[in-house]
């Protein structure tokens, strides 16, 4: 009983000792409540890239802040936790994706300055009637315009 | 299957601006000299054909969806340098208007969707049109398409060789050939089938109609 004892003590003073790194093998949790920031995306056609992946870049730095999946509602949540210009990056494997530059202030409140492809301005079929309505302008600008060399004077 | 802003590094659209450039060039000369008061009015309903066929999204199993092209078609009746023209009209306003592709992409997506399709096309075409006009016609779309996405994928797959940061990290797009090739060619076999047989109705039609310019 003894010899029990003792060992344990020691065992003890061991766990109360050693490094806090070395007592690092259970997972805690706390819930944070905090504001992010929720960048949505969707296609064009309206279908969102569920489940893709991307990734969340400080101000400035080559190497990812965050990375995952975009979730089921086809959003991307990061907190950032520094002010400045923040990327976010999504591809999908057939060549498609998107990079949202915003800005985040002091207060870590972010705002988009500029994505490449920005599908929630306008409505689709309308921009796609716009493009339609460019391109046949611009060949009825160009009969036009044929039409007044080839008439004389 | 256009390209956006920001996936492909300036490594690669830099020469490709540069090998596109003089290829518009020598396409709106050969336009120039072919124009003619009947073709202008068809080359827009054509033109315009191509871009309503890009943006319309059909779903494709699995979940993803995907568009045609409509450049084949353009190739077979007007020939492969006005095709290659037109389609980055098209490109052009697909990018500053609908928001897809993008305009650092635009000399890649020209050079794939319009110039490798068109060219493509019009050569299959031209060898294969001893096994019938409906066939020849078929197969050369569907491997005008197929080389398209075959192009695209390669370009993509390469980014994370071409352009990485220090520790090995890829700066533009992330994902190798062995995930772009399978990614682009599988559901492209299905989207350039549908464009096979749409172009097959279309040319067949514009044969009737007297329409082809490009045809001996």
């Amino acid at each position: 009983m003894k010899i029990f004892s003792c060992w344990l003590l020691l065992v003890l003073a061991w766990s109360c000792l050693v490094p806090a790194s070395a007592r690092a093998h259970a997972l805690l949790h706390e819930i944070v409540d905090a504001d992010t920031v929720v960048v949505k995306l969707s296609f064009a056609g309206g279908d969102a890239p569920l489940f893709e992946p991307y990734e969340v870049y400080r101000p400035g730095a080559d190497t990812p802040f965050q990375a995952g999946r975009v979730n089921a509602q086809g959003e991307i949540s990061f907190r950032p936790d520094q002010p400045g210009e923040w990327r976010v990056k999504v591809f999908t494997e057939d060549g498609h994706g998107t990079v949202v530059r915003l800005v985040v202030d002091e207060a870590m409140a972010a705002a988009v300055i500029q994505a490449t492809q920005s599908q929630h301005r306008h409505w689709y079929a309308g921009r796609v009637l716009a493009g339609l309505g460019y391109l046949l302008g611009l060949f009825g600008i160009w009969a036009l315009w044929r039409a007044r060399r080839a008439t004389p004077g | 299957m256009h390209i956006p802003d920001g996936l492909i590094s300036p490594q690669t659209y830099l020469p490709a601006l540069a090998l596109a450039a003089p290829l518009w060039v020598v396409a709106a000369r050969r336009l120039r000299a072919r124009m003619g008061d009947e073709l202008l009015p068809r080359l827009a309903v054509f033109t315009a054909l191509a871009f309503l066929l890009s943006t319309l999204m059909l779903p494709l199993p699995g979940g993803t969806s995907g568009h045609l092209l409509g450049v084949s078609l353009l190739a077979l009746v007007f020939g492969p340098w006005v095709a290659f023209l037109c389609y980055t009209l098209v490109l052009v306003l697909q990018a500053v208007v609908v928001g897809a592709g993008g305009i650092t992409a635009l000399p890649v997506n020209a050079l794939t969707l319009g110039l490798v399709a068109a060219w493509v096309t019009w050569g299959g075409y031209r060898l294969l049109r001893g096994l019938g006009e409906t066939l020849a016609v078929a197969a050369a779309t569907w491997l005008g398409i197929m080389s398209a996405a075959l192009v695209l994928a390669l370009v993509l797959g390469l980014q994370p060789v071409i352009a990485q940061a220090a520790d090995g990290t890829p700066l533009f797009f992330p994902f190798g050939v062995a995930v772009t090739l399978p990614a682009l060619l599988v559901p492209h076999a299905l989207i350039a089938a549908g464009e096979a047989a749409l172009t097959v109705l279309v040319f067949r039609h514009a044969r009737k109609r007297r329409w082809l310019e490009a045809m001996p």
